[in-house]
């Protein structure tokens, strides 16, 4: 049956509705709570045993990480600095009008400066540190570029993925995991989901195999579509000579599939 | 008739049918499509022929015979109008099943689902793999000149190539496109004077405020436009097959063909002159 879910939902309609920061929770609530945390801690124990993590270890982190102000915690960002230094000159190469072609798609670039948009452009104002040569290795290594001819680069995929490399996708997950539970503790202080509460949204269905290799086909092109339209939005919006001196945070969405 | 006189015949013949085969190619008639089509001709003649005024028509075994068909076949081509072989038909040009694969086949999508731009032969994934496998027995090179003439791959620099339609078809003013302007025409026409008629029981027909775009930009904006309504359009018919598969297990009496048409509109604007 197919079931369409909030991330806001309470585990049963007859619990009485424990406070946001769990402050008066009674008995009950306060095992289940401990139930929920154990399970949640096992879930990511079980997870970062699979990146060859043993439990002795996992359970020294544990402890530091317990005595760490977790605003401290910024690995993550580091290591996915050159990433989004990567992922942020393709959004350029994307959506700059300089940088596409006549049929209005990302124009091939020449990998050396010659006065107009190019590859070295690119490379300089977001890796100002590294040779051009260094930046197309890179972009080619992530799969979001490749050589055309001996002087040109065209650009595969505007996604800075990081399959098969563990520690970046480590990385990456730890990210989402931490935006994922922003949202969520918005979401726990509102009174209003629908109102005030920001989207979150699943649907799961148990389907064969063959099924679910059919769904990643029909989606894919839909999620990239939506990420492609909000990131153009959130892009543009951010450009705005009004918006450049205020206060910002980033702020945007994130699609996966998966399954159980 | 002799073997000269046959020998003669043909190349007459040959000389009449130039043109005719010319038209064809420039449509995008394949050659079993038009030996399927002269055949069915062939058939449809010879019974009309052997047909003498005030008595039946001849034994499909007389055409047969007269023709060189098989009985069998002479039977099922005469049940219908002269035409190409609905096998033929839909077996289609060779180069469909390459522009299928090229939006399918995952060696040649990009991280989005879309096909990719391809380098000639120098990288992998290559058009020449590609046309190897599916089109094999054809050299990728005349593969690739033919997909060009027909307008369905567009040539960027540095020996690239750019996939432009998943289906194949001639461009410009033909006899298949004009039959689909008509239809597509005749379709919107229908539900505007549907809604017109049965406000009470209206169907979809809406449109987003057009915008004014500086033409540099008009390029970008065509192609997002086609990109999300193809995305949509997509969607929809992947979630609506499976109304269509319940429906088809049903049989109930009167059934109705439910579609869905996105078309991009442009108009050239002038800017108002101050007085």
């Amino acid at each position: 049956m197919a079931k369409k879910t909030k991330g806001k939902k309470k585990s049963s309609s007859k619990r009485r509705k424990a406070p946001a920061d769990g402050s008066t929770a009674d008995a009950a609530d306060e095992l289940l709570r401990e139930t929920l945390a154990r399970e949640f801690i096992g879930v990511c124990l079980a997870a970062l045993k699979t990146y060859g993590l043993n439990t002795q270890r996992l359970r020294e982190l544990a402890i530091e990480a317990a005595a760490e102000p977790s605003a401290q915690i910024s690995s993550a960002t580091e290591v996915l600095a050159e990433a989004q230094r990567l992922a942020d000159a393709m959004n350029k190469w994307v959506e700059d009008p300089a940088y596409r072609d006549n049929t209005g798609r990302p124009s091939m670039l020449c990998v050396h400066a010659d006065g107009g948009p190019s590859f070295a452009a690119l490379a300089r104002e977001f890796f100002p540190e590294s040779t051009v040569a260094d930046v197309v290795t890179l972009g080619c290594r992530a799969n979001v570029l490749e050589r055309a001819g001996a002087e040109k680069v065209a650009l595969l995929n505007s996604t800075v993925l990081f399959t098969g490399n563990s520690i970046p996708v480590l990385a990456y997950s730890l990210r989402s995991v931490r935006r994922f539970l922003s949202t969520a503790d918005v979401n726990r202080h509102v009174d209003s989901a629908v109102s005030e509460g920001w989207p979150d949204r699943t649907s799961f269905v148990e389907v064969s195999e063959e099924d679910f290799r059919e769904f990643i086909k029909i989606i894919r092109p839909q999620i990239s579509g939506l990420i492609e339209m909000s990131n153009r939005w959130l892009f543009q919006r951010s450009r705005l000579p009004g918006n450049r001196a205020k206060k910002t945070k980033v702020a945007g969405l994130q699609v996966f599939v998966f399954r159980e | 008739m002799s073997e000269a006189g046959k020998a003669s015949l043909a190349r007459s013949a040959m000389a009449a049918a130039e043109p005719l085969v010319e038209l064809f190619l420039e449509l995008g008639i394949t050659s079993p499509e038009a030996e399927s089509l002269l055949r069915s001709l062939f058939v449809h003649k010879a019974r009309e022929l052997l047909t003498q005024p005030g008595e039946e028509d001849p034994s499909d075994v007389r055409v047969a015979l007269v023709t060189g068909v098989h009985r069998n076949f002479v039977r099922s081509i005469l049940a219908e109008p002269p035409r190409i072989a609905a096998a033929r038909e839909h077996k289609g040009h060779r180069t469909s099943r390459l522009l299928g694969a090229w939006h399918t086949d995952p060696h040649y999508l990009d991280s989005s689902g879309k096909p990719r731009d391809l380098s000639e032969k120098d990288r992998e994934p290559s058009f020449s793999t590609l046309a190897s496998t599916y089109v094999p027995g054809a050299a990728p090179s005349v593969v690739l000149e033919e997909l060009r003439r027909a307008g369905l791959v567009q040539m960027l620099s540095e020996h690239r190539v750019r996939v432009r339609s998943r289906t194949f078809r001639m461009h410009g003013v033909n006899a298949t496109n004009i039959s689909e302007m008509g239809q597509r025409a005749k379709d919107l026409l229908e539900t505007l004077t549907h809604n017109l008629r049965q406000p009470q029981a209206s169907l979809f027909c809406d449109s987003m405020p057009s915008i004014e775009v500086d033409a540099a930009r008009v390029p970008f904006v065509r192609d997002l436009m086609a990109r999300r309504a193809g995305n949509f359009l997509a969607a929809l018919e992947q979630e609506l097959a499976v109304e269509a598969r319940g429906s088809r297990r049903r049989k109930s009496g009167q059934r109705i063909r439910v579609g869905l048409t996105a078309f991009e509109t442009e108009q050239q604007t002038t800017k108002k002159r101050l007085k």
